[in-house]
C-alpha cells in the first residue's frame, strides 16, 4: 500500500519544511507528511485502543485535525511531537468514550455482561491465549489516561524523557516524577491480575 | 531497615534493573521488599513480552484521508462569508439589547399609592357616596381601608353597590395604616398616563389597584360580592336558602346587634 503513495513529496524536505508547504495548501506535501507519520502514530494508538479498526480512525482523525490546524504549529518543537501530542490527546477522548460507553453497557445489562467484556480477565481463556499478556493491557486500560500515556510512550515506546517532555509540554524532572507514580500505580493495577493467573507465586 | 525498603522502593521505580549489593542483601532477609521484588520482575516481562508483540500495519490509505480533508473543507466553506454576518448580527443584538435595558429607565412606574391617589382625582365622584367611606388621609397619611373600598367600587363597574364593596373589603391590619405615604411626584410619560386611564383602572384587578398584598390575591380563591338589596337582613337568610357570616367591625363595646357595622361579604 504504501508504494502507491511513495514518492508523491519530496522526500528530502524536512518535517518542517514540508509542514510550511502543506499549509499552503500542497497536497503532495501533506501526503508524505502522512506517509512518514502514518505507522508511528498507528503503533501508539493502538498500544492504546488495541483495536485496528478504532485505531485507524483514530490516525485519521488525528491527521485531518493536524492538517486543518497547520496555522497553529509554530515550529517551536518538532512537526511529529506536535503530531504525537495530537494523537495522545485524541486517544485520551477515544478512551474516555469508550469508558462511558461501556459503563452504560454493563449498567444495561445490569454488570451480567462483564464477565465477556474483552479486556475482562477471564483465567481460561487468557490461560489459552497469552495470560501474562492480556493481564499487561488489562491493567494498562484500567489506568489513568496520564499514567496510561506515559507506560506507553516510556516502557513501551522507550522514548527518552526529553521527547516526552517536549509532547506534554513539561520539563524533564516532572517526567522523570511521572513515570515513577505511572509505575507504581501500573503495578498496583497489575499485581492482583498477576497473582490471579499465578505469575506472582 | 525501613530506609533500606524506601531506597530498594524507589530503585524499582526508577526502572533500574540491577541492585547495589547492599540492597540485594537486605532483600535476602525482607519480606516486603521481596515481594516487590517479585512484582517488579514480573512487570519487567510483561512489558519486554508487550513491546515484542508485533503491531499491526496501518492500511490506512491517504486517498481516505484526503477525501475526508476536502469533505471538511466543503462543508466549512459557508462559514467563512458567514462569518463577517454573523458578527455584525452579534452587533446589531448587543445594541438592541442595550437599548431595551436603558429605554424603561426614562419613565418609571408610580407607586401603587400614587396610582390611587390619581384614580381618585380623575374620576368623577358617584353621587350617594356612602357615609362610612372616609377618602380623609388619617395620621399617616395612608389612604384608609373605606376610602380604598370606595374607589374600588369607583373604578370597577361590576360593583353592585359602593356601599357594600366599602364595608366588605377586607380591613388592613394596623401595620399596614402605619406605612408612610408614597412620595407624590406627579409623573408624566406614556406610562404614567395609561395609568391613570379609567379603563386600564378598571380592567387591572382590584388587589392590585388598592395597593393590598399580592398573597391575598394569590393563596385565596377569589370571593363572590353578594348582589344583596342594601336593607337591614338577618344572619340566615331563610327565604334564599343562603347563609350569609356577618362581620362586625369595631370594638366589643361599640357593637350592637343589627347595627350598621355588620356587613355581609359572601355566601356559603
Amino acid at each position: 500500500m504504501d508504494n502507491l503513495y511513495a514518492g508523491a513529496g519530496d522526500r528530502t524536505l524536512t518535517d518542517e519544511q514540508l509542514a510550511a508547504k502543506a499549509r499552503e495548501g500542497d497536497a503532495a506535501a501533506m501526503e508524505e507528511l502522512y506517509l512518514r507519520y502514518r505507522q508511528p502514530v498507528f503503533r501508539i494508538v493502538y498500544r492504546s485502543t488495541r483495536n485496528i479498526d478504532e485505531a485507524e480512525d483514530i490516525v485519521q482523525d488525528v491527521f485531518l485535525k493536524a492538517f486543518e490546524r497547520l496555522h497553529t504549529f509554530r515550529e517551536q518543537s518538532r512537526f511529529s511531537t506536535w503530531l504525537m501530542r495530537i494523537a495522545l490527546n485524541l486517544c485520551t477522548d477515544c478512551a474516555r468514550m469508550r469508558q462511558r460507553r461501556q459503563e452504560l453497557l454493563e449498567r444495561e445489562a445490569d454488570h451480567k455482561l462483564a464477565w465477556c467484556h474483552p479486556d475482562a480477565p477471564d483465567p481460561m481463556e487468557t490461560a489459552q491465549q497469552n495470560a501474562f499478556h492480556e493481564a499487561f493491557y488489562t491493567a494498562l486500560n484500567q489506568l489513568p489516561d496520564h499514567h496510561r500515556q506515559l507506560i506507553i510512550l516510556r516502557d513501551l515506546e522507550e522514548m527518552d524523557y526529553e521527547r516526552i517532555a517536549q509532547i506534554l509540554g513539561t520539563s524533564v524532572g516532572a517526567v522523570k516524577l511521572r513515570v515513577m507514580r505511572a509505575r507504581r500505580a501500573f503495578k498496583a493495577k497489575l499485581e492482583p491480575l498477576l497473582r490471579a493467573i499465578g505469575e506472582l507465586e | 531497615m525501613k530506609r533500606l525498603c524506601r531506597e530498594l522502593e524507589r530503585h524499582l521505580e526508577s526502572g533500574a534493573e540491577h541492585l547495589p549489593d547492599a540492597l540485594r542483601a537486605h532483600l535476602a532477609g525482607c519480606a516486603k521488599c521481596q515481594r516487590a521484588w517479585r512484582l517488579h520482575q514480573a512487570y519487567q516481562r510483561a512489558l519486554q513480552a508487550a513491546q515484542g508483540e508485533p503491531t499491526p500495519a496501518c492500511e490506512l490509505p491517504w486517498s481516505r484521508v484526503q477525501a475526508q480533508l476536502a469533505a471538511r473543507a466543503v462543508s466549512r466553506r459557508p462559514l467563512a462569508w458567514a462569518r463577517p454576518a454573523l458578527g455584525w448580527g452579534m452587533a446589531v443584538a448587543v445594541v438592541l439589547a442595550i437599548g431595551a435595558t436603558l429605554l424603561p429607565w426614562g419613565s418609571q412606574p408610580p407607586s401603587r399609592g400614587e396610582t390611587l391617589a390619581q384614580a381618585q382625582r380623575s374620576e368623577p365622584r358617584v353621587p350617594d357616596t356612602p357615609p362610612k367611606a372616609d377618602t380623609t388621609r388619617d395620621v399617616a397619611g395612608t389612604v384608609s381601608t373605606e376610602a380604598q373600598g370606595v374607589a374600588l367600587a369607583l373604578v370597577d363597574p361590576r360593583a353592585p353597590d359602593a356601599r357594600i364593596v366599602a364595608q366588605a373589603t377586607p380591613r388592613m391590619g394596623d401595620s399596614a395604616r402605619l406605612q408612610p405615604p408614597a412620595p407624590e411626584t406627579p409623573k408624566t410619560g406614556a406610562y404614567a398616563a395609561r395609568l391613570r386611564d379609567p379603563e386600564v383602572l378598571a380592567r387591572r384587578p382590584a388587589d392590585e389597584v388598592m395597593g393590598a398584598p399580592a398573597f391575598i390575591a394569590a393563596s385565596e380563591p377569589p370571593f363572590t360580592v353578594a348582589s344583596l338589596p342594601l336593607t337591614p337582613f338577618g344572619v340566615n337568610d331563610t327565604a334564599t336558602g343562603v347563609e350569609y357570616l356577618p362581620i362586625s367591625y369595631g370594638s366589643p363595646s361599640s357593637y350592637r346587634e343589627g347595627s350598621s357595622n355588620e356587613a355581609i361579604i359572601g355566601s356559603f
